[in-house]
């Protein structure tokens, strides 16, 4: 067992030296808990990663009546490191959203400014209204890592 | 000592790649390893930075990424019979590799480790990085895409070598575009729907509103690409033209509803009496009308419509008002602004009429007496219809049919547009209006009618002659007889003559029509024969005084053609046929308007050489001007991520705005020229420099060093900004900076270069090229033991290599794949791994650096042979959708689909050969099979 132990943690540092160096993460941190299968990662990314699409509209309404472009501030997102030799059933990454929440520790929503926030409604989707997402980092042994969303439940599609 | 000489020099040939032996080198080695010991020289300064050369050559992909290979070889040179000399080169390389042989291939052995937690192969050595890379394409950059560039990606975005970018910032630049455009098209998107939200709910109130709709199908219709660039190339011209005229749109708008294909009817005219006119145009008397008329490019229908109208109450109501308008085309547009302000004809009418008079008024008995036509013909332009949006069929064939039609329209709309902007002051601006009205009158007319088909510009430089004769229309306000005339397009027999027939010919032309004088010009612009003696017998005329012109106009006009014809023949020598001299007649009309009008106008010619300028600019497209914004506040900026690594590189850039506030006066520099502004705004004596806020954003791109010229003069000294009176924000970037430079300098390379386990094996197994060693020990491992480790790492987590290859089976993944691995490469394609594209292998033809991949492999075990009954083992299960899937996404990316089914021989087959015959001898029971997959679209295949 210690030798799969010391593999998900090679495959950890893979994925985390990956993000830190090739795609400019910051604040990367692992997140281990009992009823995890393995350590999750999470970080910062460099620019804002999804919008869920109604945030989207909610966001444009909103930017019509500033007349100037909403931020997007990036998020900290989850990041679960895979290796591509792996097989994974759909259980196991039920287990895994399952022990997870949505947004990972340390992470600040925008607060709403009282009732009468025109921004509120895309506010709520950085905090409450966010839904269970992660990124799944595959690894290959030619050190490529790809990257994949992988949402819990259904999620309507992004406009593309 | 003879034997010493050569043996050194072979050795040398081994270290320097061939170069110290000139003529066999070039005879008996590969054909291009001649340039390789520069290849790496290049390479090797564009790791270190410091040591770049600008004036070092870049060396040609096709030379640097020579081999296939990191083995040399040595051909013997071909045999020709029909060539006795090649006998005896031949015998001499033979006999030299037989006395001299070269060094046992491969003479290079790169160092690799084995690093168990990547499982893959490691190579430190930069020497063998480079050399792994160009000869074969072996590995890859742990944290690039493919070529190890990361140290270059750190350099670059920190800025302080010039002009070095690594691919991955283009995508990086390219991706957040796509994501602004997708944003608006969102937005848009939005719009509309919320406006057919908005159009729904008003209807299912049972209201009938009719503003709402329209504008939402409008939105509709804006979404359509194509429809929108035309829409909106009307919409600019017709607003170009309200301004000029504001009253021109309304007169315009009044299209009937039994619209002819071109001839839009005034209101004023009885409806059947334009019927009657459009239907006799096919009858054989109004052909012949024609035929008389035909060169010029005015709409055909109209002129037919001058003879049949003879109805009394059409002609009183000609009399009424187009009487007066007809003097106006020979009238000076002086006369005109004083008339237009006791008349209560409108403006608009006084711009158009005067061109549509001419352009349409190809029979002169119009302009004399003053009949009716000429009221049509002012609606009649193509021009007016764009004022509102086409929705009947006459505005559907009105619309532009060509980009050159469009682009004539646009052109003329822009040659108003400098006048306007600029405001330029002229003495007449009615006039110029007027001249610059004509163009889209006559070009924008679209060509529905047979002979405006047959006027279409035939040729590239009938198309130039009438672009240069929209400028001089504008240059001289009043010859307006050149546009129609010189438009006109070669229909006739004499036209098609007088067409230039040499590039000469019309050089000489062009030259000619720039020197001359104004009442000469209009008759030399014509593109019919203008050598004629017509030219001076017109001049004359030309030189008369208004009031005696249209006297002398009417009378020429009175007479009809035969007359004049018969004038212009005893004038004109060159034995012309009647057509032809029709044609020259109705350009001696011309010419009799134009010189009267430039005659009379008396124009300042100062003025219209000025004006001219931006107009002969005119077939370019439309430039905008550069907008600079002045603000009193400081505004910070803060730079994303995509942000172009350096202020020097970064005009594609959103401008920053750097607002400084030195001496009381507020400088707003975008952050693309700052050298500008810098040094007069900041004297070095200044104490008060305050560094500007934007720059808080990327303390990065700040260097001590003064070899960067624009960060210099960003930051005049760091000394500078620390001695201001605010500390905080700017001592803290130039800290920054100091620390991020002294980064630069020596910034850790975190990237390794990683090799493949079947990349690895491939080149230890069957090139002997490599030699991994052991993590710990530091020794070579030898190829079985390498098998052996790699087939238990290629499962996750890895099975135990030491416990007697327990639970290895021929069916591992890595043997599976190293199968399909070698047999590729050894029949000279590039394999690399594709997880990026779903599949196991991309196959380059001849590596990355050259092209894109062709095909996607995909590898799928096959359990074939009999014996596989006895053994456990499992079968791919793939489903037809995801086989469709895969080819989808290949697709998508112009790769084929190959699916690679490897024979898996069954283990008592393989530990049999491994015993037997090695490595070699069991690799050679795998057996291949390659099948490619292709979708049939039963539209696209036919």
């Amino acid at each position: 067992m210690s030798t799969t132990d010391g593999h998900l943690e090679a495959l950890t540092k893979v994925v985390l030296n990956n993000l830190e160096n090739q795609h400019d993460w910051t604040r990367l941190q692992t997140h281990a808990q009992p009823n995890l299968p393995r350590q999750l990662i999470y970080g910062l990314p460099p620019k804002r990663l999804y919008v869920h699409p109604d945030e989207q509209i909610e966001m444009i309404k909103a930017e019509k009546d500033r007349k100037e472009p909403i931020p997007q501030a990036p998020e900290l997102e989850w990041v679960l490191p895979l290796h591509l030799a792996e097989k994974w059933s759909l259980s196991q990454f039920a287990a895994v959203f399952d022990a997870m929440d949505a947004a990972p520790p340390g992470s600040s929503a925008p607060e709403i400014l009282g009732p009468d926030d025109p921004d509120a409604q895309w506010k709520l989707w950085r905090g409450a209204k966010r839904g269970k997402r992660l990124l799944l980092a595959t690894v290959q042994d030619d050190s490529t890592v790809t990257y994949y969303w992988m949402f819990d439940g259904l999620v309507k599609p992004r406009q593309n | 000592m003879k034997m010493a000489e050569p043996t050194t020099i072979i050795m040398t040939q081994d270290t320097n790649n061939d170069l110290s032996e000139p003529d066999i080198a070039a005879a008996s080695t590969a054909p291009s390893t001649n340039d390789l010991p520069s290849a790496p020289a290049a390479s090797g300064a564009l790791a270190a930075p410091s040591s770049q050369p600008p004036s070092v050559p870049r060396v040609s992909i096709h030379k640097l990424y020579a081999l296939p290979a990191p083995i040399r070889t040595f051909p013997l040179p071909t045999f020709y019979p029909s060539n006795p000399l090649s006998l005896f080169h031949l015998v001499y390389v033979w006999m030299k590799h037989m006395i001299f042989p070269p060094a046992a291939e491969p003479s290079v052995v790169h160092e690799g480790v084995w690093d168990p937690s990547t499982r893959s192969v490691h190579i430190t050595d930069p020497k063998s990085i480079r050399a792994l890379w160009e000869q074969g394409f072996f590995g890859k950059g742990s944290l690039s895409r493919s070529e190890p560039n990361w140290l270059k990606r750190e350099i670059s975005r920190r800025g302080t070598v010039q002009g070095l970018t690594v691919s991955e910032q283009h995508t990086e630049a390219r991706r957040e575009e796509r994501r602004l455009a997708k944003w608006e098209r969102a937005k848009t998107e939005l719009e509309v729907i919320e406006r057919q939200r908005l159009v729904e709910s008003v209807e299912s109130n049972g209201e009938t509103t009719t503003d709402i709709i329209p504008t939402a199908f409008e939105e509709a219709a804006k979404l359509n690409g194509e429809q929108e660039a035309i829409l909106k190339s009307f919409k600019d011209a017709a607003e170009s033209d309200a301004e000029s005229s504001p009253e021109l749109v309304p007169n315009g708008v009044k299209p009937d509803a039994e619209a002819e294909a071109v001839v839009e009817p005034a209101k004023d005219i009885i409806p059947d009496e334009h019927e009657q006119a459009v239907e006799s145009t096919p009858e054989p008397r109004a052909v012949t009308v024609d035929t008389a008329v035909a060169a010029s490019a005015a709409a055909v229908v109209e002129s037919p419509a001058v003879e049949d109208t003879t109805e009394s109450s059409a002609e009183h109501h000609v009399e009424k008002r187009p009487l007066e308008e007809a003097i106006w085309p020979v009238d000076e547009p002086k006369d005109k602004r004083p008339r237009l302000e006791e008349s209560p004809v409108d403006l608009t009418f006084n711009a158009e009429v005067p061109k549509d008079f001419i352009f349409d008024s190809e029979s002169p008995k119009e302009e004399v007496f003053g009949v009716e036509p000429l009221v049509p013909a002012v609606v009649s332009n193509g021009y007016i219809y764009e004022a509102k949006a086409p929705v009947g069929p006459a505005e559907l064939l009105a619309l532009p049919n060509s980009y050159a039609d469009l682009a004539s329209l646009s052109s003329v709309v822009q040659a108003t547009e400098p006048e306007v902007l600029e405001e330029i002051v002229e003495p007449d601006t009615a006039s110029s209006q007027d001249t610059i009205a004509i163009a889209p009158l006559e070009q924008a007319k679209p060509p529905v009618g047979p002979a405006e088909l047959l006027a279409l510009p035939n040729s590239l430089a009938d198309l130039m002659l009438k672009i240069v004769s929209v400028a001089k229309a504008v240059e001289q306000v009043d010859d307006v007889e050149i546009l129609p005339n010189v438009s006109r397009s070669p229909v006739g027999p004499a036209e098609l003559l007088a067409l230039p027939n040499s590039m000469a010919d019309l050089l000489s032309r062009a030259p000619a029509a720039e020197v001359a004088s104004e009442p000469s010009k209009a008759e030399v612009d014509h593109p019919s024969p203008e050598p004629s003696p017509v030219s001076p017998h017109f001049n004359s005329h030309a030189e008369k005084s208004s009031t005696d012109l249209t006297q002398q106009n009417g009378a020429v006009n009175g007479i009809n053609a035969h007359g004049t014809e018969a004038s212009v023949f005893t004038h004109g020598g060159n034995g012309i046929n009647g057509a032809d001299v029709n044609d020259i007649k109705l350009n001696g009309v011309d010419g009799v308007n134009g010189g009267s009008l430039s005659s009379v106008s008396s124009l300042p010619s100062t003025n219209g050489s000025a004006e001219a300028r931006p107009v002969l600019k005119s077939p370019q497209p439309i430039q905008r001007r550069k907008s600079v914004r002045f603000s009193p506040r400081v505004v910070s900026n803060t730079f994303q991520h995509f942000d172009p690594p350096s202020p020097s590189r970064s005009t594609k850039s959103p401008p920053t705005v750097v607002n400084q506030e030195t001496n009381g006066i507020a400088i707003e520099t975008p952050s693309a020229v700052p050298t500008v502004l810098f040094p007069t705004a900041a004297k070095p004596a200044s104490p008060e420099i305050s560094t500007p806020a934007s720059l808080e954003g990327l303390p990065t791109i700040i260097p001590e060093s003064s070899t960067a010229s624009v960060e210099n003069v960003v930051v005049p000294s760091p000394k500078v900004a620390t001695l201001s009176p605010e500390p905080s924000p700017e001592s803290l970037v130039a800290t920054t900076a100091e620390s991020s430079s002294l980064d630069i300098a020596e910034l850790p390379d975190k990237e390794h270069f990683q090799l493949a386990p079947e990349e690895a094996f491939f080149l230890s197994f069957a090139l002997g090229a490599l030699s991994v060693l052991d993590p710990v020990t530091r020794a070579p491992m030898p190829n079985d033991q390498l098998l052996t480790l790699f087939r238990a790492n290629s499962y996750f987590p890895p099975k135990a290599t030491d416990s007697a290859m327990a639970g290895l089976q021929p069916s591992d993944p890595f043997l599976v794949q190293y199968a399909v691995y070698h047999h590729f490469r050894s029949l000279g394609w590039v394999p690399r791994h594709g997880i990026k594209f779903g599949v196991d292998f991309i196959l380059y033809q001849r590596g990355p650096v050259f092209d894109h991949s062709e095909f996607g492999v995909i590898i799928m075990p096959s359990f074939s042979h009999p014996l596989w009954k006895e053994y456990e083992h499992e079968a791919p299960r793939k489903s037809w959708s995801w086989l469709m899937g895969v080819n989808r996404v290949l697709a998508h990316v112009l790769k084929g689909l190959v699916l690679v089914y490897v024979d898996i021989p069954p283990p008592s087959v393989f530990d049999e050969m491994v015993r037997d015959g090695g490595i070699a001898a069991a690799l050679k029971k795998f057996t291949i099979r390659e099948v490619m997959v292709r979708r049939f679209s039963v539209n696209r295949n036919r």
